[in-house]
């Protein structure tokens, strides 16, 4: 659809206003829907900035909490002294997304709402009218996995990965309301429509909780190249022990399926074991399980398949060990 | 050997003096040059970092309209119906044109023009140009080419060579094979000296075709005035064979066509012949009476492509301790939808095999296809990557075979110096084998090679290439490349040139020959370039053949104009003019230097003497050749040489690999401008790494699976390692003070280096390219 207007908001109630009209979409830095617009993959009128909406642009902390605004840049997050000193993981992880020019324009709101990504779907007008519309946009088909009644596009933000996997909450905000939910909780099973939230609202923020003591986290990327790529798979993963007992240990996987499968040392059996207790064939067995991708994005489905394994192996054998339990 | 008139004293000056230029300051050593073998800055860069370079797409004139091309969904179908007028009826709308607006055909090859701008009756790949609109502006063009109604009956579609070679439906009806060209030579006995070998090394390789992914897509302006004169602004690389055709397929004059290059993005084979994009921009402007531009998105710029062709190869290497080299080559190339270069890149295919090494019988059969996809064509190496890809994998094999270092191996039998190759290619200077020693030495190889820790490995190739071809697509008996020079009376030597500046900088090397010759600064040298109005013919920026051949031209017309200079002011000195010379801005008697004036005076005088000051100067490549059919492919007046080490990391879990380290050393005769050379060099092998690891130019039912710069990898430059380039300087009588291509011949070696080095690394042999991770891990699980 053609873009009719272009506009800008300065206060957040402003935005919510502005949104709250069919046919609007918020813009944070651009870098995933301005492409999409180009490919013809809108069926919006009207972008709306929320670049310059104070409220959204600050990365505030309290009670040891972390509230992230949502027009936050991913430079800004990168940058930041003393949420990399809470959560070192934050700069690694958002540091691997995209390239230079995408994170200083990139928002964190954006990242949490990139569209699923399929090599069927993330096409120009003309290369999918050629092959015939899909389920995604416009067709009745999925080119992926062609007698599915569902989308199969792959959610490929590296930010979801990561804040999911730091248990992060996020709220939302439409002109009449405002809810606080788990991340994890905003995405859906469906690579069509993947996102809990109605068109009118907005996430504001992000809320991230004290760090636990004995927090250790990291995330894994694939890519072909070491910059610009959207992952081929993210593997996002934090651990606690307490007592020498594993207290927490999360698997959040991007780049798999068209959302973010989360793996918790409950399924796996190993709340309360030691950290050597961990088979870790068994642990890559049921991660297996949970995560099949198709051929849908660069490279083989088959080969992004085994670096689960990988990457499991790599994140226990790169463990540090806890200097200290003060 | 024939390159000027005879009876020209300085003629026979120049030819008795190519490799040192006669000018007396040098007094026969060359590191005595005043200009040329220095960095000298190119006279675009400025206007270049500051962004204010135009390029075809920055151009506007007044009531410019904008044009879009309708292009085909279908692989492969008849045209039955085209219905224009919903789109004419669009307010904005001026000028709607399909395929029954032109008459003839085009095609680079005079030989096998198989392509209309618009197709009249069939389309033959997803892409192809069905019919083109004119509006106001770009959101109505996009809109109306919406509102053309056409009527496709779908064909069968070939989308494979083996698919191609069963004939089962024919894509060209005058060539129902479905081949644009097949070649089958042999040179000696090879069956015989493979059955003698004692060793024999021999696989199927498979190369993946790949794009030129240049940064500027192709865009034109054309503006048809009133008096019946069309101009068109467009990024082309050879602005001259665009002038032929337009005048051709729009029956307009040669003389009324006006071609200017502007500034251009890259090109690197992919703008190398005339496109559709020209046509209908032109054609649009004729009909409208307006301005016409166009601009390919960047998927159009995939879908027109001429870029790498893939090959499947079958090669035997024979060794034998006395009869030395055996080759037995075949291969089989997927053209595409149309001709293109195609039947010069089936020649290509074999024509530079046997060289490099002393390869004493040998056989080459390749068969270039079409099938229903984007047309291949020229990408830098044209057409000799792929075999030398898989002959440097093959003697890299031999060396294990014989337990010999691959390097001492491959300077045992490389063919050395003024060497007449089996399929009868003049070779005359060769670094290479300095090339070899002087990486070996830079990279350590004798501490590295087979001695790294498992999962590092290190690896080496050669490779030559030509340095322009001594035979132009159009064969005439007129020069390859023409420069003519003015001398203004502020003492402004301006150089006039059709030679096309792609970005590699050959303007600056004209510029720095001119002053060399003349004996003044490169700031009193300005240049006026590829404007078909005022510059002389060049025939075009391919082969990587501007510097040897314009660079010639050049040294001829400051010679000329030295000459008229120095005999004017010897004539008012009133001595021999052998004992005047021109350095530093200033012309003086060798014997008495203080006598001297400066050029701007030396030019005031020589006016006042002879008139406007102005000389021309040309270079007719010599007759070469064998004398077989298709000999004249792969004949050049001088070839480069090139060898590298690559120093790579194989990743055991992923099968990633990353690139450590690149030692690569060329011999381009004589670097007139080193950081230009290098700038070749690193481009080179950047494109090399790019497609031994990364690029994929693949199809999904007939559609590009990538066509856009973030799903089609490219290195960027965090994945390009150090390269080190190093400058070797084996001058050849025929090149300008010696100088040979530096701009395609350091890709080839890239490749198989890599691969090489993966094997020494990992201990598997890869056939196939790109080495992308998954088919490296499953070559690793197959090898334990």
């Amino acid at each position: 659809m053609k873009i009719k207007k272009y506009t800008g908001a300065g206060a957040l109630n402003d935005l919510l206003d502005t949104i709250h009209h069919p046919g609007c979409v918020v813009l944070g830095g651009g870098t995933d829907i301005l492409p999409h617009i180009k490919n013809g993959l809108n069926n919006y009128d009207t972008l709306v900035s929320a670049a310059q909406v104070n409220d959204l642009k600050k990365i505030q902390f309290e009670n040891g909490m972390v509230q992230i605004g949502a027009s936050v840049t991913l430079q800004e997050l990168i940058e930041n002294e003393k949420l990399f000193n809470l959560y070192p993981i934050i700069r690694k992880a958002i540091s691997k997304i995209g390239a230079p020019q995408h994170r200083y324009s990139g928002t964190i709101g954006g990242n949490l709402c990139l569209d699923t990504r399929c090599s069927y779907y993330n096409q120009s007008e003309f290369w999918r009218g050629a092959l015939g519309y899909c389920l995604k946009f416009k067709g009745d088909k999925c080119h992926v996995v062609p007698n599915s009644d569902r989308c199969h596009a792959i959610m490929s933000s590296d930010g979801v990965a990561l804040f999911v996997a730091l248990e992060a909450e996020i709220i939302i905000q439409s002109q009449n309301n405002k809810r606080q939910i788990q991340l994890e909780d905003l995405y859906k099973k469906d690579g069509m429509n993947h996102l809990n939230l109605s068109p009118n609202e907005l996430i504001t923020h992000i809320i991230l909780p004290s760090p636990k003591k004995n927090l250790r986290s990291d995330y894994q990327k694939l890519r072909v190249r070491k910059s610009f790529d959207f992952p081929l798979l993210g593997m996002a993963t934090t651990l606690i022990v307490e007592n020498e007992k594993i207290d927490k240990l999360r698997f959040v996987f991007t780049a798999v399926e068209s959302w973010p499968i989360v793996i918790t040392e409950k399924e796996l059996g190993l709340l309360g074991s030691t950290i050597s207790e961990i088979n870790v064939e068994e642990v890559i067995n049921h991660c297996k399980k949970n995560c099949n991708p198709l051929n849908n994005a660069f490279l083989k489905a088959g080969w992004r398949r085994k670096m689960i394994a990988v990457f499991i192996k790599r994140f226990f054998n790169n463990l540090e060990p806890i200097k200290s339990n003060k | 050997m024939k390159r000027m008139p005879e009876n020209d004293k300085l003629t026979q000056d120049f030819l008795s003096a190519r490799i040192i230029p006669k000018n007396q300051d040098c007094k026969g050593k060359p590191d005595n040059f005043l200009t040329v073998g220095k960095n000298e800055i190119k006279p675009d860069a400025f206007e270049k970092v500051t962004g204010n370079a135009k390029f075809a797409a920055d151009l506007k004139l007044p009531n410019t309209l904008f044009a879009r091309i309708l292009r085909s969904p279908y692989q492969h179908a008849q045209i039955v119906n085209i219905d224009t007028s919903k789109a004419e009826k669009l307010p904005g709308v001026i000028a709607v044109i399909t395929g029954k607006d032109y008459n003839k055909n085009y095609g680079i090859i005079p030989w096998t023009r198989d392509e209309r701008p618009l197709c009249p009756e069939k389309v033959r790949y997803i892409g192809d140009e069905v019919a083109a609109v004119a509006a106001i502006d770009d959101e109505i063009a996009k809109e109306a080419i919406k509102l053309i109604e056409i009527d496709y009956k779908e064909l069968p579609a070939l989308s494979s060579i083996k698919k191609a070679a069963t004939g089962k439906t024919i894509i060209h009806e005058k060539q129902p094979d479905n081949i644009t060209k097949s070649v089958d030579l042999e040179f000696g006995d090879v069956e015989g000296a493979l059955s003698d070998a004692e060793i024999i090394v021999d696989d199927n390789f498979f190369y993946e075709a790949s794009t030129h992914a240049a940064i500027e897509t192709h865009a034109a302006l054309a503006h048809y005035t009133y008096d019946g004169r069309l101009t068109i602004w467009s990024s082309t690389q050879t602005p001259h064979y665009l002038q032929k055709d337009l005048a051709r397929l729009l029956e307009i004059p040669e003389s009324q066509i006006r071609v200017i290059k502007p500034h251009i993005g890259g090109a690197f084979g992919g703008k190398s012949e005339p496109f559709a994009f020209e046509f209908v921009s032109a054609l649009l402007s004729k009909k409208s009476g307006r301005p016409v531009k166009i601009v390919y998105e960047r998927e159009e710029s995939f879908l027109s492509h001429r870029g790498r062709h893939a090959f499947d190869m079958k090669l035997k290497l024979g060794w034998h301790p006395k009869d030395g080299l055996s080759l037995d080559y075949k291969a089989s190339l997927d053209g595409g939808a149309y001709s293109s270069y195609g039947m010069i890149t089936a020649y290509y295919a074999g024509a530079l095999n046997a060289g490099l090494y002393k390869i004493n019988n040998y056989r080459w059969d390749s068969t270039r296809y079409f099938t229903n996809k984007p047309p291949a064509g020229p990408k830098r190496g044209h057409g000799t990557p792929q075999p030398r890809f898989a002959i440097e994998c093959l003697m890299d094999r031999l060396a294990e075979k014989l337990k010999k270092d691959p390097i001492e191996l491959r300077k045992e039998l490389s063919l050395g110096e003024n060497y007449s190759t089996i399929n009868q290619l003049q070779i005359g200077s060769s670094g290479f084998n300095e090339c070899l020693d002087r990486t070996a030495k830079a990279s350590g190889w004798k501490k590295k090679y087979g001695k790294l820790p498992s999962g590092k490995g290190i690896g080496v190739a050669g490779s030559f290439y030509i340095s322009g071809t001594n035979y132009p697509m159009n064969p005439d008996i007129m020069p390859q490349s023409g420069i003519q020079l003015k001398a203004d009376r502020s003492g402004l030597i301006t150089i006039f040139s059709g030679a096309a500046d792609i970005g590699q900088g050959s303007d600056c090397i004209l510029r720095q020959i001119v002053a060399e010759e003349l004996g003044i600064s490169v700031d009193l040298c300005k240049i006026v370039a590829n404007d078909s109005d005022l510059c002389p013919v060049d025939l075009g920026s391919y082969s990587s053949r501007v510097t040897l051949m314009a660079g010639n031209a050049a040294i001829s017309a400051a010679r000329h104009m030295k000459q008229q200079i120095v005999s004017v002011m010897a004539e008012k000195w009133g001595i021999d003019p052998g004992e005047v010379t021109i350095s530093n801005n200033k012309v003086f008697s060798l014997g008495n230097p203080d006598k001297g004036t400066d050029i701007i005076k030396a030019i005031h005088t020589t006016e006042a003497k002879l008139g406007t000051l102005g000389t021309t100067g040309s270079y007719t490549t010599p007759n070469r050749g064998g004398s077989y059919r298709g000999a004249l492919v792969g004949v050049s007046p001088a070839y480069s040489f090139s060898a590298q080490i690559i120093e790579v990391s194989v990743d055991k879990d992923t099968g990633i690999v990353t690139i450590d380290k690149v030692w690569a050393a060329h011999d381009c005769g004589k670097a007139i401008n080193p950081a230009l050379v290098k700038g070749q060099i690193e481009g080179s092998v950047h494109m090399g790494i790019s497609e031994a690891l990364m690029e994929k130019f693949t199809f999904k039912n007939g559609l590009i699976e990538t066509p856009n710069l973030l799903d089609y990898k490219i290195p960027t430059s965090v994945d390009t390692p150090e390269i080190e380039s190093i400058i070797v300087e084996a001058p050849d009588d025929e090149g300008p003070y010696g100088a040979k291509e530096a701009g395609e011949g350091p890709l080839l070696p890239t490749v198989p280096a890599i691969a090489n080095a993966i094997y020494d690394a990992v201990g598997i042999r890869l056939n196939s390219v790109p080495f992308t991770p998954d088919k490296i891990l499953k070559a690793l699980e197959a090898s334990q």
